[in-house]
């Protein structure tokens, strides 16, 4: 799609996105409101945080990532992201917005969540300051796009951007402690874990907003083949987090590392690493950098590569039950409701509507 | 200020789980929501098969990973007893501190029923609260996560603040055998027939649950995880468990 | 404290904070503001009334516990023990406290109904419609009435089960009495535990169940009857336990044999996993070990006139040398019997290990007191007199019957006279009537049926049927539901379906979808109710429901609903019930028998009987020791009794002493040999029997009671079923029992859907792998599988086991063999 295919004032991927929000954001809030949270797969007994979760995860962490490459390209002077900094900051809000949606819809009350945690200071968890993060982050996004995204003005917007990128890096790694700090979930405790999300966050951010600079044309494809080079090297670090964590997971005695066992055993697994693959092998050369069916792909085999790798990580870390003794017997079984895959399904088309409607009106190439 | 403790003896313990049906009902708690629990483990070979068990009530842990867990204070510890407690006033159903919780001693009660029909659509709630069955318990206090819950919200064992915090000043323990303190006793305590549960101060020397922890050598469950409950069992023999070296080596 | 804590520390609260802002004012106010945005917050609701506490007895088991009833504001919510109950103490089973959800069970009867729908069926809607109390009262009267005019009153039955009093279930036999039926009341003991009574009876004379002192024993010995798992009074065992193993000085020990792990087996010292059908052959090898190693109790049993022990493997001993003080047969018993019996031969019977059985034999012969405990699931199966007896010698072998720390038996209530005496008012059709030349429709005590048995319960519903002796015309049924309690129920259908059936029900249960009249009762919180105790201490001891609130719905005390009818009967005998009253009038009339005998918390009339819940005395009467028999003096076991009075009041044999060699079974040896085929020489020895078993699967089937239900009354509470089944995690689903191997073998899958086959049907549950089940044996608990019942007890799997149970009867004791039946198991 070049830029001259967009219709002016409103176009296909907004009517796409807000139809999309409509009919599952109906069936969504018409099933919790008869039903509540019991259209949702997950108990008390071992699985507490399910699909949606993982959903507002993974667009939130994104979101952060896509910050963080508007700030390099910026405020560090990465030069490869300069050009994309506009969009980047635009995909990060429309992101945020989606994974937003996700958390407001699981939470059993959304509307409190959103002034008891800044009143209340409980500033032993790692959440409060998550929040503040995202707060300072959603609001210095939002500054941006009406001020320098809207206005389509020629500047640098150095100081907004710079406290944008330590909001959403602040804001990955506060994330990422609430699952490491837990000593009696090896699969998720570490220190590692904070430097690996924060990883992960960059490529999601970064490969969504290669994609949708891909999609808005060649003026901006030229841009993202040079940004492009980026993705190969994040990718073999994110490989090999991966296998780092299988390959202490697997040979560890550890209660609780077990789950290895069927994470590895699992087919999703070994789509995410060949996905993961392939990505490296299509973003390898500067040939097939320019190539916008090349990249195209490849940025949706890393996205999808990096939403199995969030699943995988929030449900993998609790399918050994925790002290319910014969009540919850072998591994948890979780598979998603149908509710749940709305759900998630909503948050993607929100985050593509909000993300169609700038795209269309504001000036995001450059 | 005391700082409540629980013995729970489990050379005694028969794993009859009076002490689970007597806090759901003492509490109003809805099937599959065991505040208290007993768990069962087995494993060996015909025919020489183990099973195990033992009481698991909320660890109210002096460390609690639950409080640091939590983004809204809606959990957290009071120093008068030290409960960990919740405010549902407060709480926003984020689950963290299920997640954060090692002794899994925390319900959410806005899933799929345990036992169908569901209960709760036998006895629908009013006034914002989940259920309202005729057999309620009276007391109600929501900044402490006592009666019956609103939708949305976690809930977890609250030592039966509504009975031992009405208890006279500076009694060492609280004993169902006493008649001072009967009424004040937990629930799970009182009801429990080979008497395997105590309920004293852990902070005053002469309480029985401290005689009990020192004489029988009491161990805190996953000490490793440092969060130190205040539930200690007694297993017998010279020690089964491993200590957490925080309190073998204080620096 | 280290910087680190202290910045995590939480030391700001909100309000601090906003305090020590300079903006506090504005975030005050915004916090205000956004406060009406939220759901509104949750205020503390103030407990207004006050609470009440009445005394009342739990339901859910025989042991009657004593409870103490909260109530507030008009709402039951809190069932506790009663501190001042001697079974109790103030403390619960896991039943005690759900009591409260079996009076608030949403799908009770409501009040008196009758069936509109002629056809009978498990997929037929009654379609039960409320009538008046008046008009089910007469529905019922009229039937009454009509058959004994025409000279069949026989043809009335009345069945139950948990009777509880002489208010409820003694009202009975009085109104079979003056109505002239042999069929008022039939009880359910056969389908209970009568083999263990008969065996008793047979050996000591004793026709009931042991009454025990625990807290003196220093080592148990369990075949079966789960301590920790249901055995009665369940919640004093427990506490008993806690004694025993926890504070007792020495510690007690334990050795329990079953045919599955459970937590009684767990909790012992030592568990053995017992083929079924043989733990006689088990008793047997250690009344061996006993006799050769020379561990009897001699001051008790005897010993030889020069002290040399003979009994040796293989040989016999002339009686002769052999002196018996309470014992009677020993020596011929080891000649006949005994003498063969070794532990290898048992271990090859029993598959237990040889040593195992010799190590429990040597600590039970040498530890005193000892006792061996037993009931049914060492009882219901062919061989079942003979297991319980060769058991209940090994009491006898040790010295432990009426010894402190050892076995008793309960001592009756000095309860009142009813004010009004029945044999007035018999008339003639009573006193003479056609009704006499019939027998019991179960043929309990007749030569073609069940002679020495108590009741035969599950030959009622298959006789009727079958019009042998003769077909019913109406039965009722008091906490009794054989369609479902019976072994092969289906039969019961068959039969209700051509009866007048009349249920006293509060439940829905499957008897009562074949009801043609419902007269509900009370549930028990809101009975005023007696309740003498089950076999606890032997101490006479008797107690109280007090009802905590008014009934719920139009429901009516069985007993008064007895009296009812009776006052509706024509002839004397509505005049005896119009002087009777009701039911409370019972109560007071028997609580005028403490005036003479107050019991030792004060109770002596009706008022403090309902104050304090119960009526007791101790001590109880009798001790044996050192071979000595003494009656309590009022101050000492000091009054030595002479052997007329043992026999009389104690050893109520014809010898008057432990007949190991019973005189009643060979009284009736000509009977039994003609009947069972049995060889006169032996059969009344305990001998070793090798188990029939119908059913012709190839596994056996177990059904025991579980904590959680006991007597079957959990089926529709929720959170009864949420806990139900704590080993194997069983609650919304409760699993079938089953070994790997066996399962493999069979190509079943751990959690697969399976059927439970037998002759007689066919069930499906899910089941689920367990090492510490017999590869020869299935397990499941026999709560779940109702059709009927309530919402949440309908339709649960695993189905019901006595769908599958082949009904086959102890032909001595009358004993429903429940475990006898060989299944088969597949993939479903």
């Amino acid at each position: 799609m070049s830029a001259e295919t967009l219709p002016r004032g409103g176009n296909a991927g907004f009517a796409i996105g807000v139809v999309g929000v409509l009919i599952t954001g109906a069936w969504v809030i018409w099933q919790l409101m008869t039903q509540g949270h019991v259209a949702f797969n997950m108990s008390s007994d071992g699985l507490m945080w399910g699909l949606p979760i993982v959903a507002y995860d993974f667009l939130l962490m994104s979101a952060c990532g896509a910050a963080i490459v508007a700030a390099l390209g910026i405020a560090v002077g990465v030069r490869d992201f300069e050009p994309l900094a506009r969009r980047a900051t635009w995909v990060a809000l429309a992101l945020m917005i989606g994974a937003a949606a996700a958390l407001l819809l699981e939470l059993g009350h959304p509307v409190r969540s959103l002034y008891t945690i800044p009143l209340n200071l409980q500033v032993k968890s790692p959440l409060f300051w998550k929040y503040l993060s995202i707060v300072v982050l959603g609001i210095t996004l939002l500054a941006l796009a009406a001020n320098w995204l809207a206005k389509g003005e020629e500047s640098r917007p150095k100081t907004a951007l710079t406290v944008a990128g330590i909001a959403a890096t602040f804001a990955v790694l506060t994330g990422a402690l609430l699952y490491a700090t837990l000593a009696m979930r090896p699969f998720w405790h570490s220190g590692e874990v904070p430097l690996m999300m924060l990883l992960e966050a960059v490529l999601g951010g970064l490969a969504f907003t290669l994609l949708a600079a891909r999609a808005a044309g060649d003026r901006d494809g030229q841009s993202s083949a040079h940004a492009a080079r980026w993705v190969a090297p994040l990718v073999v670090l994110t490989l090999l987090f991966l296998a780092f964590r299988a390959v202490v997971g697997l040979a560890s005695n550890l209660d609780g590392l077990q789950v290895w066992n069927k994470v590895v055993g699992s087919a999703a697994f070994w789509v995410e690493i060949v996905f993961l693959l392939l990505a490296l092998w299509l973003t390898a050369t500067a040939a097939k950098r320019a190539s916008d069916g090349m990249q195209t792909l490849a940025m949706i085999l890393v996205i999808v590569a990096l939403a199995i790798g969030k699943y995988e990580f929030v449900i993998a870390g609790q399918l050994v039950p925790l002290f319910k003794g014969s009540w919850a017997y072998g591994l948890i079984q979780y598979a998603p409701s149908a509710t749940e895959w709305a759900l998630a399904a909503l948050s993607v088309f929100l985050a593509y509507a909000v993300y169609a409607f700038g795209a269309s009106r504001f000036r995001l190439a450059g | 200020m005391a700082k409540w403790g629980m013995v729970i003896d489990l050379d005694k313990c028969t794993g009859c789980q009076a002490c689970t049906t007597a806090c759901a009902m003492e509490n109003t708690r809805l099937p599959g929501e065991n505040w208290q629990d007993v768990l069962f483990y087995h494993e060996g070979k015909y025919p020489n098969v183990s099973v195990k068990w033992f009481p698991r009530p909320c660890m109210h842990c002096e460390n609690p990973s639950c409080v640091s867990a939590c983004p809204t204070r809606a959990t957290y510890k009071d120093p008068n007893g030290g409960y960990v407690l919740i405010d549902w006033n407060k709480c926003i159903g984020c689950k963290a501190c299920m997640v954060a919780c090692p002794y899994g001693v925390r319900f959410y009660v806005d899933e799929k029923p345990l036992v169908r029909p569901d209960v709760r659509s036998a006895f629908p709630g009013k006034g914002g609260r989940t259920w309202d069955p005729p057999y309620r318990a009276p007391q109600d206090d929501p900044s402490r996560g006592i009666g019956i819950q609103p939708n949305g919200v976690v809930s977890k064992c609250t030592f039966c603040y509504h009975k031992t915090s009405t208890a006279p000043k500076g009694v060492a323990d609280l004993d169902e055998d006493d008649p001072r303190t009967k009424e004040h006793t937990p629930a799970c305590v009182r009801v429990c027939p080979p008497k395997a549960r105590y309920f004293g101060d852990l902070d005053n020397p002469a309480s029985k649950v401290n005689k009990l922890i020192a004489d029988k050598r009491g161990v805190r469950l996953l000490d490793h995880t440092g969060n130190k409950p205040q539930v200690y069992y007694l297993a017998g023999g010279a020690g089964p468990a491993v200590p957490s070296s925080r309190e073998t080596h204080k620096a | 404290m280290g910087i680190v804590e202290s910045i995590f520390e939480s030391r700001l609260t909100r309000r601090r904070f906003l305090q020590a802002t300079a903006a506090s004012g504005a975030a005050a106010a915004a916090g205000g503001g956004l406060k009406t945005l939220a759901p509104a917050e949750l205020k503390a609701q103030p407990v207004t009334g006050q609470t009440k506490i009445t005394k009342n007895i739990c339901h859910q088991c025989p042991a009657r516990c004593g409870i103490d009833v909260y109530t507030t504001d008009g709402r039951v919510h809190a069932i506790y023990g009663s501190t001042e109950h001697p079974i109790s103490n103030g403390k619960l089973c896991p039943k005690g406290p759900l009591g409260i959800y079996v009076l608030y069970d949403p799908d009770r009867f409501k009040g008196p109904m009758k069936r509109t729908n002629p056809k009978k069926g498990r997929n037929e809607d009654p379609k039960f419609v409320p009538i008046s109390w008046d008009e089910a009262l007469n529905t019922v009267a009229a039937r009454l009435n009509a058959l004994r005019d025409k000279g069949e009153s026989h043809r009335f039955c009345l069945v139950y089960g948990r009777g509880w009093g002489a208010s409820c279930a003694g009202l009975q036999g009085t109104f079979g009495k003056l109505y002239g039926s042999p069929n008022v009341a039939i009880g359910h003991s056969s389908m209970c535990s009568d083999g263990s009574i008969k065996a008793r009876q047979f050996t000591d004379g004793n026709g009931g169940y042991n009454a025990h002192d625990y807290r003196n024993c220093n080592y148990l010995l369990f075949f079966g009857a789960s301590f920790l798992d249901a055995f009665r009074p369940y919640n004093n065992n427990m506490q008993i336990w806690g004694y025993l193993r926890g504070e007792k000085s020495p510690k007690t020990r334990v050795t329990a044999v079953d045919v599955h792990m459970n937590t009684t087996l767990a909790a012992s010292d030592r568990a053995l996993l017992i083929k079924p059908g043989t733990d006689g052959a088990l008793a047997l090898a250690i009344a061996h070990v006993i006799l050769t190693e020379g561990l009897w109790e001699k001051s008790f049993v005897g010993d030889f006139k020069d002290g040399v022990n003979r009994f040796k493997t293989g040989q016999t001993v002339d009686p002769k040398d052999f002196d018996e003080k309470w014992v009677k047969g020993l020596v011929e018993w080891w000649n006949i019997e005994l003498k063969d019996r070794t532990p290898a031969w048992a271990a090859g019977v029993t598959t237990l290990y040889e040593r195992d059985i010799v190590a429990t034999a040597r600590e039970f012969g040498t530890t005193r007191p000892a006792m061996a405990i037993f009931e049914r699931g060492a009882h219901a199966h062919s061989n079942g007199v003979y297991n319980a007896m060769a058991i209940h010698t090994l009491n006898a072998l040790v010295g432990s019957l009426f010894a402190k720390g050892g076995l008793m038996y309960q001592m009756g209530v000095p309860y009142g006279p009813l004010p009004v005496k029945a044999d007035d008012y018999m008339d003639e059709y009573a006193k003479n009537g056609p009704w006499k030349q019939y027998p019991r429709i179960d043929l309990k005590g007749h030569p073609d049926g069940y002679l020495l048995a108590n009741n035969m319960l599950q030959e009622v519903g298959p006789n009727s049927l079958a019009g042998k002796p003769y077909k019913l015309d109406t039965i009722m049924f008091y906490q009794s539901n054989p369609i479902w309690t019976a072994p092969n129920g289906q039969v019961w259908e068959k039969a209700l379906a051509e009866l007048f059936v009349i249920t006293t029900d509060p439940f829905p249960s499957e008897t009562a979808m074949f009801a043609d009249v419902i007269l509900p009762d009370h549930t028990y919180l809101e009975r005023l109710q007696d309740a003498p105790t089950y076999p606890f201490e032997g101490w006479p001891l008797t107690q109280l429901r007090v009802p905590a609130i008014k009934p719920l719905y139009d429901t009516k005390y069985f007993g008064d609903t007895l009296i009812e009818i009776g006052k509706r009967i024509k002839g004397p005998m509505g005049e005896y019930y119009k002087a009777l009253g009701n039911s409370e009038n019972v109560i007071r009339a028997l609580a005028k028998g403490f005036e003479s005998a107050p019991g030792d918390n004060g109770v002596k009339d009706f008022e403090s009987w309902k104050e304090k819940g119960v009526w007791y005395r101790k001590p109880y009467l009798w001790q044996q020791r050192n071979g000595e028999f003494y009656e309590w003096d009022g101050k000492a076991y000091a009054k030595k009794m002479t052997a007329e009075e043992v026999k009389a009041k104690l050893l109520k044999t014809p010898s008057g002493k432990f007949e190991i060699r019973s005189g009643l079974l060979e009284a009736n040896a000509d009977w039994i040999a003609a009947k069972t085929g049995r060889d006169k020489a032996k059969l009344m020895f305990p001998i070793w029997e090798e188990p029939k078993h119908p059913g012709g699967g190839d596994l056996y089937m177990s059904t025991p009671k579980l904590a959680l239900h006991a007597e079957g009354r959990g089926a529709n509470l929720p959170m009864a079923i949420a806990l139900f089944q704590p080993i194997l995690g069983g609650r919304d689903r409760v699993w079938i029992e089953i070994h790997p191997e066996t399962a493999r073998k069979r190509g079943i899958a751990d959690g697969d859907r399976v059927r439970v086959k037998s002759s007689v049907g066919a069930i499906e549950g899910y089941c689920r792998y367990f090492e510490g089940t017999r590869p020869d044996t299935i397990v499941f608990p026999m709560e779940h599988g109702h059709w009927a019942m309530g919402r949440w007890a309908k339709g649960r799997s695993p189905g019901h086991s006595g769908e599958v149970t082949v009904n086959f009867s102890d032909r001595i004791t009358g004993q429903c063999c429940y475990y006898t039946t060989k299944v088969s198991i597949e993939k479903a």
